[in-house]
Order: structure tokens, then sequence, then C-alpha cells
């Protein structure tokens, strides 16, 4: 296990992508909390959000080989997996049978992985963790609508159109909103630098 | 597209609350490598990628671990076959190498570069110079020894060299013979190996070729792959644009794909929108944009309707947003139950 406790997240990456199981395993020490964090704070129960947890780190053995994590952000990757297949698992759950899709891999690759930007900076899970209270001190700059619409789109997984009934506003608003929010968050965590 | 809307689209994008429709012709654009802000939007899937962190942790129980243990060696099998498919990929991908690629191309870098073949080339050299300068002398010594012990009869003559003379003339011929032989065969392989090479940049161009036509046409491969596909023949409302197609329904995906040709391009304000007419009403399927050098548009989640009940398809150019109902011009009609329309009337 020690070879693998000093590696940054990006050269743990690629041992998995070898089918190193001990570097999966020193990936599951390091995200579990997170993912599982996550998971609960989305998944209507406890055993759901363990699901949620298993089908990440089964999604990542299955994959890690097939993404360019180069060109990527471990961190973001496997957040936005998490946050991906807890949406979907949420959704799945309120959504009539009739209208859900078959979960095949063609759905995975379309909906549940990630498709992250090749421009994307990297970070590190322990670099995100050492910038928490920046985040947290971008995030309490916003006001509460913004806090709102965000936490909608993000944790519950509502889209523009179900955010817009859901507030009784119109569509464009929720986009402007949306994107107000992330720009905020984004100038108040440049700030807090 | 106005900076606004792509700003807006991308936080859409990245807090993951698109829905589904306008998802998919990001995701697909986004695959596609589209011209998009991507240092913004990593810099959003970043931030949006940061919210949880806030979270208070929590640990799972530490039989999730061997819970996800078990998953994984449940999963041997699948994670067997898909290495044995990608291989067969890798090993697919250049069939003619094998016969046309042979160990020529390896035997002869092996030749020039490995170290053996420069152990070798010191060996033949070091051969060289015993066997001219040592062996053959010795021999020949010999030899003449014992000639001149068995011609006992023959008034002792002083030892001749000119038998040496000879013999090293013959291997220093045999020699020059040797290096020829030795040169042509190099240039020979040297030319094959050129050959294979253009042959296999060839083959990988036409690969590549291949890859970006399986690329293209993917959405197409799949769709045909559907079953019950029906199709209904689009005829141009105006004779002159010499506008003409055909729509091939997949209901049962609730997936369709248009085949359009000389469409005109229409304004950036506008786009086409298509239209089924059922019971005297207007049910939309989806707003399309052709794309310079596309004859297909894939059209997604489309309305079911059933065939029987379908009396007209219509396309007709609205704003880029797209209507509630028909607004614009009909460019084009095709009929629902397959026939072709006799003639086909402007709104």
């Amino acid at each position: 296990m020690s070879e693998y406790k000093d590696l940054p997240d990006i050269k743990l990456i690629e041992e998995i992508a070898r089918f190193k199981s001990r570097a999966l395993e020193e990936l599951y020490d390091r995200y579990s909390p997170i993912v599982y964090t996550m998971a609960k704070k989305i998944a209507p129960d406890e055993k759901s959000a363990e699901e949620i947890v298993v089908d990440v780190f089964a999604i990542i053995w299955k994959r890690a080989g097939d993404i360019d994590f180069t060109q990527n952000c471990v961190y973001t990757w496997i957040i936005t997996l998490t946050r991906n297949k807890a949406i979907d698992l949420l959704k799945r759950g309120r959504s009539p049978e009739a209208t859900l899709d078959y979960y095949d891999n063609r759905y995975e690759e379309t909906f549940i992985l990630p498709h992250i930007s090749h421009q994307i900076e990297q970070y590190d899970i322990r670099q995100i963790q050492m910038n928490k209270a920046r985040i947290e001190n971008a995030l309490d700059k916003l006001s509460d609508a913004q806090k709102y619409v965000i936490h909608l789109a993000y944790y519950e997984g509502y889209n523009i159109n179900e955010i817009s009934d859901k507030l009784g506003i119109p569509k464009e608003t929720v986009r402007s909103k949306i994107y107000t929010a992330f720009n905020m968050l984004h100038d108040n965590f440049e700030a807090e630098l | 597209m106005p900076d606004q809307a792509i700003n807006e689209m991308i936080s859409a994008f990245a807090a993951g609350c698109m829905d589904k429709e306008n998802f998919i012709h990001f995701y697909d654009y986004f695959k596609s490598k589209g011209d998009l802000p991507y240092k913004e939007l990593g810099q959003l899937q970043t931030l949006s990628s940061m919210l949880p962190a806030i979270l208070e942790l929590e640990y799972p129980r530490a039989e999730l671990k061997n819970k996800v243990a078990r998953t994984l060696i449940l999963m041997q099998d699948e994670i067997k076959e898909k290495i044995k498919v990608d291989r067969q990929k890798t090993i697919e991908v250049p069939p003619v190498k094998k016969e046309e690629e042979p160990v020529k191309h390896e035997t002869v870098n092996n030749l020039n570069e490995s170290p053996q073949y420069e152990a070798n080339i010191q060996m033949a050299e070091n051969d060289k110079g015993y066997k001219t300068a040592k062996e053959p002398e010795q021999n020949i010594y010999m030899n003449t020894n014992r000639l001149f012990s068995e011609n006992t009869s023959r008034a002792p003559e002083p030892p001749s060299f000119t038998p040496v003379w000879i013999v090293a003339a013959l291997l220093f011929m045999g020699l020059c013979t040797l290096s020829y032989f030795g040169y042509t065969s190099i240039t020979e392989l040297k030319e094959t190996v050129a050959k294979s090479e253009s042959n296999v940049a060839s083959l990988k161009n036409e690969l590549r070729n291949t890859s970006e036509f399986i690329n293209r046409n993917s959405a197409l491969i799949d769709f045909f792959n559907y079953e019950n596909i029906w199709s209904v023949q689009i005829t141009g409302s105006d004779p002159l644009l010499k506008i003409s197609g055909k729509l091939f329904i997949a209901q049962n995906e609730k997936e369709a794909l248009l085949q359009m040709n000389n469409l005109p391009t229409p304004s950036p304000e506008e786009a086409y929108q298509l239209w089924i007419v059922s019971k005297k009403q207007n049910i939309s399927m989806g707003v399309f944009f052709i794309e310079p050098g596309s004859r297909f548009v894939k059209l997604s989640n489309i309305p079911v309707v059933p065939q029987e009940q379908i009396q007209q398809f219509k396309i007709t150019i609205e704003p880029r947003s797209g209507s509630v109902s028909p607004t614009g011009l009909t460019y084009a009609v095709g009929f629902g139950n397959g026939t072709v329309p006799k003639q086909a009337g402007k709104k």
C-alpha cells in the first residue's frame, strides 16, 4: 500500500488504469469519505448512498483506462461522476418508470461519465481540502436566492425547466441566475486568495 | 451565438442542469470539439466540483470497502472481456500488416541497429582478418610441405610462394563477392523496408480515414440498427429549390433521422423545425440545423404519435429557439403513410 500512498491522484489513476488493485484501494481511502458524503446528501437513504459509492468505484475501475487524465482533473472527474450517478438514481426514483432510459454502456458514457473541458486546471484532493475555508467564504458571499438555485441544480438534480416551474420564474431568468451565481462564486473564490 | 448565451449554456452544463435535449446537443458539440470557451468551462467545472468540499465529511462503514472489493471481483470477467476486446481492436486494426510488413522490417532493423548486428559484423571482420592473414598461410605452408615430402624423386627446389598468392587472390575475390552480395542484400532489404513503411503509412492513413468515417457516421450506424424503422419521402414545396429528402423514424427509440438535399442554409436567427400533423394539430418533432457538409440530422426524444394517425410531416422555417406552432414558410412536406406527395403546397 505504501508505494501508492504518496502518489498524486493522477499517478494513482494511471496505476488503476493498469488494473492495480492496491492503487484503487488507496484511491478509495482518499476519496470514499467525500464520495460517500456527497452520495448521502443527494441519495434518498443510506442504502442508496452506499450503492452509489460501490458503483462509482466500479466505474473508476472499469473506465480509468479509457480516459486521458493528462487533459483532465481526477478530482473534478470523480466528484462529477459521483454527482451524476447520485442524481441519476434520484431521478429514477422520482420519474415514472415509462419515461426512464435504459441504463447501458451508451447511457453511462453519455449521461454518467463526466465530460470535462481539456483546459481544466489539475487539482489534487489534498489541495481542495486545503482550500475548504476559501470555498466556504466564496459561497457565503452569494445571495440566498443564488445559493438556492445552485442547490436545486447541483444537489437536487433539477434542470432549468424544472427549476423554472418550481420557482415560478421564466427559464431565461433561471439560466441567467445560474450563470450569475457561478460567475460570482468564481470571482469570490479568486478574491479569497 | 452571443457570448452571454454561450456563457449561460456552459454554466448550466457545469451545474449539471441542462434539460435532456439541450444536453445531447451540447454533448455532441463538445465531443466534436466545437468552438467553446474551454478555459471558462474548465473553471466552472472546477468550481462546481468544489461545492461538496464544504460538506461535513462522513466516513462510510468499513464493510463498504469489502463490498466494493467484492463488486470488483465479480467484475473480473467483464474486465477480462474488455481487455480482450481492446486487444482485439489493436490487433484487428492492421490486418494486412501481418502479411505485408513481415519479419523483414524488424529483421532489417535488427541487422542495422542491434548490438547483435554489430557483434556479428565485428566477428565477421575478425574472421576476415584471421582467414586472410593467418589460416590460409598456415594451410598453404602445410600443403607445400606435404608436396615437397611426397615428390621425393624430384630435385629439391627452393620453396615457391606462387600458390600462396593464388590462394590469397582467390580468397580476396571470394571476399569481394561476399561483400558485394552482402551490400546488395542490405540495399534490397532497405528498399523492402522503405516499401513496407510506405505501405504502413498508407494503411494508417486509410485506417484514420475509416475511423473518421465511422466516428462521423456512428450515429447513423446506431440508428439503422434499430428495429421497426419506417421512412417517409420528403418533397420540397418550391420545385425551383429542388428540395428532397427522406425521414426515417424509429418510434420505439423515439428517434428520427432526417436526410435532406438542397435545403437552403437559414439566416443565423432562424432554424428549421420539423412537425407532425396529426388530427389537424401540429406537434413539434424538434428544431434542427443542417451543418455544412452534412446531410443527416438526428432528432431525439421525438413525440410518439401512432403512424396511422400521422397525416403529414412538414418542415418550416422558425426562429432559432423554435416555435410552439408553425409560423414560418413550409419548405418541405411528407406524408404519414410513407407515400410520396403528389403536390406540396406552401403555407
